[in-house]
Order: C-alpha cells, then sequence, then structure tokens
C-alpha cells in the first residue's frame, strides 16, 4: 500500500509551485515510507509516497504513458497484473516491471471501462491530458480509502483527512449527518464522513473530474442471487477451492516477504492451509490477551504447528491498549465505540519489527460466507416475527450470545426488550440493526441540546436513499449481508481496523476472501451453504475438513473482541481521564459534562460491566480525543 | 430512605443523571429502556448489597424489577 494525496482545477490553471502537495503527501508518510514522488501539471498536482513492494528498483511513481499525456499515481495492488499483460497488452511498450503501468496501458485500451479488467486494492488518480480529465477510482470493496473535498474549483482528494487538513483553506467540521450514521450503524454511510464537505470515493465506484463538472460511477456493487449456481455442495466446495487456491497464490505477488495473520479461528486458518503449500518458510502473525477470555493462544499455537509456521505474537494488554489509544484515534480519523482497532496496530507493529511489509488475512470471510452473529440474530428474529408471542422463539437467542449475562435470566421479557424492537419490520433494510443500533445510538443522551437537535434518527429513510436496493428485493439474510458488506466491512473493519492499524506501522493486508471473484462466487450460491440453520459459513466448514485442525474445525466461533473499559482506565496517571474532565469536555461543547461526570465515577468504581456501558465510555472518550486531535486543533 | 436510594442508583448508574424529574417510579424499565438485560443483574447486585436480600433466579422476572415501585415491593417482601 502507500498513499496518495493531490490537486485537480479544470477551471483555472493551478499554481506551479507544488507546496501544497508536497504538505499532503507528507504526513502520509507512514502509509509510504520508501519513496515520493510527484506530477506537476496546469491542472493536476499528484503526489505519491511508496512503500515498495512490487518492482523494487523502478516501480516509483507516477508512472506515465509512454507520450507522457496519462499519468497516474496509485494506492495498493494489481494482483492480476501477469495475466492481464498476458492476455490484453502483450505490444505495450512496457518501460518497469510495475502493475502501477498495467493501470495506465489498459485504460489507454479500454478507457475508464478498464477498472472492470482489475482484481486487485487500489485507490487509483488517473490524469488524462488529451481529455482534460481526471479519474479518482476506488476497489469494489473499500480496501483502499480515498477522501476528497471541493473547494470552489479546486478539487483536493488524498488517502487519509489527514492529508486534506492541511490545506490551510480547508477547515475541519464535524458533519452531523455522519454522526448520527455513526452512532446508530457504528460508521457514515458513504460517501458521507464524520468531516463537513470531505467525502469519500465510495468502494466500487469512481468520479471523473473535468472542466465542467463532478460525475460519480459505480462499476461495480454486491448482487445476490441465490442459488443461481446450481451446483451440489460437494460440487461447490470444490469450485470454491480452486478459488480460494488462484485468490491466496495471486496475493502472494510480491519482491518483499509476504507473512500471514493467525487469529486461532476458522477463516486464517484456511488462508494458511492454501500458504502451507506455497510457501515454505511462512512466518503467522498472532494477537494474544492477557483477558483469558478473549484470548485464543492455545489454537493460534496449535495452527501454527499444525502448519510448520515461525510464529510470532504480541500481547494486547491492559497498558499497552491505553497506552496506544491516542495513537491509534490519529490514524483511524474517526471516534470509536470499542477499543479494537488498537491491537491490530500493535500487531502490525510486530509485523514490521519483524522486517515483514506484507500479511495475507482472513477478514472478509465473515461477510461473504454469512459468519456473523448479527445475520443468525436476523434470523432468528424474523422466525419469531411469525409469532411474536412465542415464548419459545426468543429463547435460541440465548445460544447465540453465551457471553452475553442472558443465561442468568430466566424471563423472556429481557430477551424480547434487547431483541424485540421493531420485530415485524422484517422488510426494512436495517431490520439486522435495530438492536445494535439501539445499544449506540444511547449515546444521543450524552450529546449537549444544541448537538443532540441536530441527530437524524430515522435511520431507515437514511438506509433507502444511501443503498440502491429496496425493500424486500432480497431475503433478510442476503439484506442484512448486503448492509454489513456496505457498511461497517469497509467502515470500520477495513479502515479503522485494517488499512489505518496496517498503515500505522507501513504494513500492506491482503485479503483473499475478498477477490471479487470469490464475493461473487458466494452470492451466487444457495444461502443454506452459507448459513445453514445456525450454523455460520457451512461451506467453509466442509471445505476446512481434512485442511486445518480438528480442534479448530469444530470450535464456536469466537467474535474478536478486545477489553474497553478496563484498559482504557489503565492508561499512566490515569491522563487519558483528562480528555474527560470538565474542562475538556466543556471546551469541545460536545456532550453534558453531569452525564459524562456519572459514566467515569461508574467506570472507576469498577461497575461498567454492560456491553452498552462499554460502548458509551469508549465513543465519549474517542470522540474527545478525536475532536482534540482534528476538529479543534 | 430506601426508595431515595433506589432511585439515585437507578438516575447515576443508567440515566447518568441528578435529574430527579427523568425518572417516575412508575416507569417501566423496559419500555423506556432504562436498563437493559444486562444491567439488571447490576440492580439484583444493587439491592443483594445494600439490603443484603438474596434473589432466586425464579425471581428475576419484571414483575419484580421492572420499575421503582415494583423493586419496593419486591425488598418489602423479601424482608418480610
Amino acid at each position: 500500500m502507500c498513499g496518495i494525496a493531490g490537486l485537480i482545477n479544470y477551471t483555472n490553471p493551478l499554481s506551479p509551485e507544488p507546496g501544497t502537495v508536497r504538505s499532503m503527501v507528507s504526513v502520509l508518510k507512514h502509509r509510504g515510507p520508501d519513496n515520493s514522488g510527484y506530477h506537476i501539471s496546469e491542472n493536476n498536482h499528484l503526489g505519491h509516497t511508496r512503500l515498495s513492494i512490487i518492482d523494487l528498483s523502478s516501480g516509483d511513481q507516477p508512472i506515465f504513458s509512454h507520450d507522457k499525456s496519462i499519468a497516474v499515481v496509485f494506492n495498493g495492488e494489481i494482483y492480476n497484473y501477469i495475466e492481464l499483460k498476458k492476455q490484453y497488452l502483450r505490444d505495450y511498450p512496457f518501460y518497469t516491471e510495475s502493475d502501477t503501468e498495467v493501470i495506465v496501458a489498459l485504460y489507454e485500451k479500454f478507457g475508464p471501462e478498464f477498472v472492470n479488467y482489475l482484481n486487485g486494492q487500489f485507490a487509483i488518480a488517473l490524469y488524462d491530458s488529451n481529455k482534460q480529465k481526471t479519474l479518482l477510482i476506488r476497489d469494489r470493496v473499500g480496501i483502499c480509502p480515498l477522501y476528497y473535498i471541493q473547494l470552489r474549483s479546486t478539487l483536493y482528494f488524498a488517502s487519509e483527512v489527514k492529508s486534506l487538513l492541511v490545506v490551510p483553506e480547508i477547515k475541519a467540521e464535524i458533519e452531523m449527518q455522519g454522526f448520527s450514521d455513526f452512532i446508530h450503524l457504528w460508521m457514515p454511510l458513504s460517501p458521507t464522513t464524520l468531516y463537513k464537505d470531505i467525502f469519500e470515493v465510495s468502494p466500487g465506484c469512481y468520479l471523473e473530474v473535468n472542466c465542467k463538472d463532478v460525475n460519480k460511477y459505480r462499476y461495480w456493487d454486491f448482487e445476490y442471487k441465490p442459488g443461481d449456481l446450481d451446483v451440489s455442495l460437494e460440487g461447490a466446495v470444490d469450485q470454491l477451492d480452486e478459488l480460494l487456491k488462484d485468490a491466496v497464490s495471486i496475493r502472494l505477488r510480491s519482491d518483499v516477504a509476504v507473512g500471514a495473520y493467525l487469529s486461532g479461528g476458522l477463516d486464517s486458518s484456511i488462508i494458511l492451509s492454501y500458504l502451507s503449500g506455497m510457501d515454505n518458510d511462512l512466518s503467522t502473525f498472532s494477537l494474544t490477551f492477557s483477558d483469558a477470555n478473549l484470548n485464543e493462544e492455545i489454537y493460534q499455537k496449535e495452527v501454527a504447528a499444525y502448519f510448520s509456521t515461525n510464529h510470532h505474537s504480541v500481547c494486547a494488554d491492559y497498558q499497552s491498549i491505553a497506552d496506544n489509544f491516542i495513537k491509534c484515534i490519529r490514524h483511524t480519523e474517526t471516534p470509536l465505540f470499542r477499543t479494537s482497532p488498537v491491537p491490530m496496530m500493535l500487531l502490525s507493529g510486530k509485523v514490521h519489527d519483524d522486517g515483514y511489509k506484507v500479511v495475507l488475512t482472513g477478514e472478509g470471510s465473515d461477510e461473504v460466507f454469512g459468519g456473523y452473529d448479527i445475520f443468525k440474530e436476523a434470523q432468528i428474529r424474523q422466525f419469531w416475527a411469525r409469532n411474536p408471542d412465542s415464548v419459545c422463539r426468543p429463547l435460541l437467542l440465548k445460544k447465540l450470545y453465551p457471553y452475553l449475562d442472558f443465561s442468568k435470566i430466566r424471563s423472556t421479557d429481557y430477551l424480547k426488550q434487547a431483541f424485540g424492537h421493531k420485530l415485524s419490520q422484517v422488510d426494512d433494510l436495517l431490520f439486522a440493526y435495530h438492536t445494535r443500533s439501539r445499544t449506540t445510538s444511547a449515546i444521543a443522551e450524552f450529546l449537549v441540546e444544541e448537538v443532540r437537535s441536530n441527530i437524524n434518527h430515522d435511520m431507515e429513510n437514511r438506509a433507502r436513499e444511501s443503498f440502491p436496493i429496496i425493500p424486500g428485493q432480497y431475503g433478510v439474510f442476503n439484506t442484512s449481508q448486503y448492509i454489513e458488506s456496505k457498511t461497517i466491512m469497509p467502515g470500520y473493519i477495513l479502515s479503522s481496523q485494517g488499512d489505518r492499524m496496517l498503515m500505522a506501522n507501513s504494513v500492506e493486508g491482503r485479503y483473499p476472501f475478498l477477490d471479487h471473484r470469490v464475493i461473487e462466487f458466494a452470492q451466487r450460491l444457495k444461502n443454506r451453504y452459507k448459513l445453514n440453520g445456525l450454523n455460520e459459513k457451512f461451506i467453509l466448514k466442509q471445505l476446512a475438513k481434512n485442511r486445518i485442525p480438528e480442534s479448530v474445525l469444530k470450535r464456536p466461533k469466537q467474535p474478536y473482541r478486545a477489553p474497553d473499559i478496563n484498559a482504557l482506565m489503565c492508561s499512566k496517571d490515569n491522563h487519558l481521564l483528562d480528555y474527560v474532565s470538565e474542562g475538556a469536555v466543556k471546551k469541545n461543547n460536545f456532550f453534558d459534562f453531569k452525564r459524562v461526570n456519572m459514566l467515569v465515577n461508574k467506570a472507576l468504581a469498577g461497575k461498567t460491566r454492560s456491553v452498552k456501558d462499554n460502548m458509551l465510555f469508549t465513543i465519549v472518550l474517542s470522540s474527545q480525543i478525536w475532536m482534540d486531535e482534528f476538529i479543534n486543533r | 430512605m430506601q426508595r431515595e436510594k433506589l432511585r439515585r442508583f437507578i438516575l447515576e448508574n443508567f440515566l447518568f443523571t441528578d435529574d430527579e424529574s427523568e425518572l417516575n417510579d412508575d416507569d417501566s424499565f423496559i419500555e423506556n429502556q432504562i436498563i437493559d438485560s444486562t444491567g439488571i443483574l447490576e440492580v439484583i447486585e444493587f439491592l443483594e448489597d445494600e439490603w443484603n436480600i438474596k434473589t432466586e433466579d425464579d425471581e428475576m422476572v419484571p414483575d419484580n424489577l421492572d420499575s421503582v415501585n415494583k423493586i419496593i415491593s419486591f425488598v418489602e417482601r423479601k424482608q418480610g
């Protein structure tokens, strides 16, 4: 991965002075510490900071067409660049061995449609001086970030918001629609961000900037056709095996060593099972926790031994999570409702320190193959909605969340309270998210009145406006897969917990389960091959038989979680609490100090044990830090 | 006295406020989203610590615990 930034103006010539773009790139150095390069023209200033992975000697960017009329800066990887060269570009006079030059060559051959040929993860800025236009392109699922803002006739773009904020004319203000989205769905709905007037290029889309306007085009989207692939389970497993083998194989293309994350669960173990046949000197990296109920070390060691890897691990204890929380917010550029990104930053730090720049991970499998509890929760709620008075149906929810304290309470009334909200609205796009949304949106009560009055609670309408599917188009399972893949996955899993935490330590993550061929294959499977009753990722479990240790195959799914309040209360000299002091809270005038103080006192007394309290505290603290770092600098 | 203590506990720990007007003694904790299913365990712990009563599993029902008034009645019955 790398960092890109730039300015585009087709109305008024840009100053030939490259100071602005250089400043923008300078704050992205963590994304690409190896080199930087610029293209300065009347209409475009393009900047790039490079993390060298493919073609170490001649791959510096920008890369140009032979007549210099096309310039490209690019963050990411095109994994099928070798096949593209062979199939479509045999006669093209390449001057580098890099995958970036394939972008230029393909664009010359196919125009903007070239993006459909790419298999990879990418944020691309492509300047075509002949046609006087610039394309800003983002990969299908949102692995690589890309933000922009228009100020008068100039459009500024960058891999991270902090790069835009170095431009003196750009002032950071909170976008309240983005914050409303955040407290209900855990991230703003694309292209909205938490920053007023700053947008992201949505996954699967590109912008065309020319002298007249800025146009948005969608070239790809998730599309569910359950059962379209009429094949037996065995046949589907065979096809998936071939696809994953190739998805892993092309993600090993690198001129530097590639390692792998190992959680000790099904997904990373499957990735390892393919890697072990391709790389005889494989290094694996794992997170361990001092909290015994979060720690998966036994399984990690078992899998590492099974595949004979060089295993490395790093422990995320309370102190290290607290000590790195502010740094984490600087990289996520958003408030958080959980601390779980912090350990991911510690892990990429370990990868970096051990001399690696690239890791493969099992991320994406839960969205693609139906692994998350929220899918099962939606199935149960749908089943329950058919007979809302049933006493037995909601009891299925107890099986789903054994780590919550429901098991101690016999009355189903509390289950009904937690999960029965809007039970009858099965066709809502957000049917699966009502429970989650109600928990986090409780933070609205903590806002001062003038902020609270700007919160939009009508998320169903917001969802209808944001997503190009209609209620009822898919069933509950596929709808929730769609929403999850368009919201939390790009907006949190792949960004706050993914790209930002990896790039904080100059490490690139690669995701075989998010190869678009794998996604499109899974979308055509019968739904029961994915969620079989309440048995998640059914086809993957069939595939994994005899490939991974049986104990891992049979273990219950353990969601990745990190300690929140318990860890955050362990900062050195309790310095994190300075951010929720009376002075700090009143300075930002965003949260009501009285309520914040009572929450803090409850935490100090060690009485904040519920999921809700942990989320509230983490949101308040992280928002306070975020405002200090980005909004009220 | 018990009532005041209980009210203060609910206000401070679940509503995070000292504004007495935010809680009526008949308000249903479930319907008004004041206490969730995990929070009710905190309430039980409070009752056990403060008034030295033991809550049996089959007593953890809304009839006993879903409002200030219901809890007070429950505690009085237990202390009998």
